[in-house]
């Protein structure tokens, strides 16, 4: 396996991390907007755990494609 | 009618023991078989075995707590239900690699194998074994408030208690680790199905949850956002707790020895990527423990929110549904924990520490009895003694993340040394120790931050003082993770 691929895998599977901890400074102060009837906050986190999957999907093809 | 709901707890809890010991009891016993299902599980199964045993009372009973009482901080949790599963991505697969090359069954045998040294395989074991031993309580408890609740009072917590734990110690003892996957593919379907029953309650109640929230905004504002209701989350909180349990929770022992029971390292791999769709069942359990806050502000235990909900809004049948979930939850944690400690101790302590030389068919069945034995301490100090584990669980998850630094070196950095490894774990548990009891969370900090702020230092130090491992140990070690 070439290991610019590794490499790869590795920065999208920390994208989720990295944008949860260093954004909730600014995320976590927003009530408003609602969304789908949900204070701001509690959305993002919400679409966290339907997005992080899917990056970690990604992740996985790179990874293991053509190995 | 009432009677109904402990009908459908105890039946499904009969159901589960059934299915775990028919899951072993066809297999020949050994200790590879036993402790780690013979690294044969397949993705279905590791996938339900992984969540039913990482969801636990916790999830079901203590999100809706920390909701009702906190509110927004919370969603930290949620958000740590994505990130560890990208840590988890990135380090199971080598796991399970090198499990399947050098035959470990435990966390320990890596750093004695890695670092050459018995001695630090003892002090990870030792120092797993006491914080997994507070988790165990936690199920034990909320087993209690659930099935109490559930029976409308029938039954009483202690009863309902031994009555569970008696039936898990009879599967572990049989099943092993096959046993408890299987009987945890069950489990982890319960408690999904039943904690997606609970999102009816705050829109029946409400109308809607948007109107839910808006109620809230008017009642208590600071239920929203940091820093919580009580004024002490603080957005370092946040950030240091979300870094913590993102790095610390692949360091948890019995997790460690689940990735070691998948066929491949792929199936690790994808079952990590997917757990987060899995973790939507936290959604709506956040969410009943806020809308208990207006409807039943006096709550008390706060963790009881789900099931107080659950009885004030279902009829008896669907309150026995969502107990057999919350039991559930409790019941595949709490097993898999009680088989975890015991493997470490029969493994780690004995026959890798004081007596040397034992077969290992013979380790095997100590393990076995010792179930029996760990589930009966566990148990008596949970009933007689629960302030004592306390003060373990307030350290536990910063405990764990101290493996962190002798994890990452095994696979990344060779000069890394069992002395030096060594002494970060004892110093970095010593810094969490005075970070939670003698000064706790200086600014608002983890504790266990500042334990691998003292950890990582002292590791690579000690290292470069001290002799690395042999040329041929690293040889084989890192040819085998591909480096």
């Amino acid at each position: 396996m070439p290991v610019s691929r590794e490499r790869l895998a590795f920065l999208v599977a920390l994208i989720a991390p990295v944008v949860m901890i260093f954004g909730a400074p600014l995320v976590m102060p927003r009530v408003e907007p609602f969304v789908l009837g949900l204070p701001f906050n509690l959305f993002w986190h919400l679409m966290w755990l339907i997005v992080g999957p899917v990056l970690l999907t990604i992740a996985y093809i790179i990874r293991t494609r053509g190995e | 009618m009432e009677i109904v709901a402990l009908i459908i707890i105890f039946g499904w809890l009969i159901i589960s023991t059934i299915v775990a010991i028919m899951a072993g009891i066809l297999k020949k016993f050994s200790l590879e078989e036993w402790t780690v299902a013979s690294r044969s599980l397949s993705f279905v199964v590791v996938y339900f075995a992984f969540a039913a045993e990482i969801y636990s009372a916790f999830t079901f009973l203590g999100l809706a707590g920390w909701a009702f009482t906190y509110g927004a901080p919370i969603f930290y949790a949620l958000a740590y239900f994505v990130t560890a599963y990208s840590t988890g991505f990135l380090v199971t697969l080598y796991y399970n690699r090198l499990a399947r090359r050098f035959g470990y069954i435990t966390q320990p045998d890596m750093f004695m194998h890695r670092y050459e040294s018995s001695a630090l395989g003892v002090l990870v074991a030792l120092s797993g074994i006491a914080f997994l031993l507070p988790y165990i309580q936690l199920q034990i408890l909320g087993t209690g408030i659930i099935v109490e609740i559930a029976s409308y009072g029938a039954l009483d917590r202690v009863t309902a208690i031994l009555i569970a734990y008696i039936c898990v110690t009879i599967f572990l003892f049989i099943g092993g680790y096959r046993g408890l996957a299987w009987t945890n593919v069950l489990q982890g379907i319960l408690m999904f199905v039943a904690a997606f029953a609970m999102l009816s309650v705050p829109i029946r109640a409400f109308g809607s949850i948007e109107e839910m929230f808006r109620r809230i905004m008017t009642v208590s504002p600071a239920h929203l956002t940091l820093p919580g209701a009580r004024g002490i989350h603080g957005i370092q909180w946040y950030m240091s707790t979300l870094a913590l349990t993102t790095l610390g929770f692949w360091m948890f022992p019995h997790l460690v020895s689940r990735a070691y029971a998948a066929k491949t390292e792929r199936i690790a791999m994808r079952t990590c990527a997917w757990m987060s769709w899995y973790s939507l069942l936290a959604f709506p359990i956040v969410l009943v423990g806020f809308s208990a806050r207006l409807l039943f502000p006096t709550l008390s235990p706060a963790d009881a929110a789900v099931m107080v909900s659950a009885r004030e809004f279902f009829p008896p049948a669907l309150v026995g549904l969502i107990g057999a979930g919350g039991l559930a939850a409790a019941v595949s944690t709490g097993g898999g924990l009680i088989q975890a400690t015991a493997v470490l101790i029969s493994r780690n302590l004995i026959q890798r520490g004081f007596l040397r030389g034992l077969s290992d068919m013979a380790t095997a069945w100590t393990a076995r009895f010792l179930t029996i034995v760990v589930s009966i301490m566990a148990l008596y100090l949970s009933l007689f003694y629960p302030a004592l584990l306390v003060y373990l669980l307030l350290v536990a998850y910063a405990g764990v993340v101290q493996f962190l630094p002798g994890t990452v070196f095994a696979i990344l950095w060779r000069r890394a040394t069992k002395h030096g490894v060594f002494a970060g774990i004892v110093v970095g548990t010593l810094v969490v120790i005075l970070t939670t009891f003698v000064w706790p969370d200086p600014f608002q900090v983890h504790s266990g931050i500042w334990g691998l702020a003292a950890n990582f230092p002292v590791a690579i130090l000690v290292s470069l003082l001290t002799k690395p491992p042999s040329e041929e140990r690293l040889k084989e070690f890192f040819a085998a993770i591909g480096k």
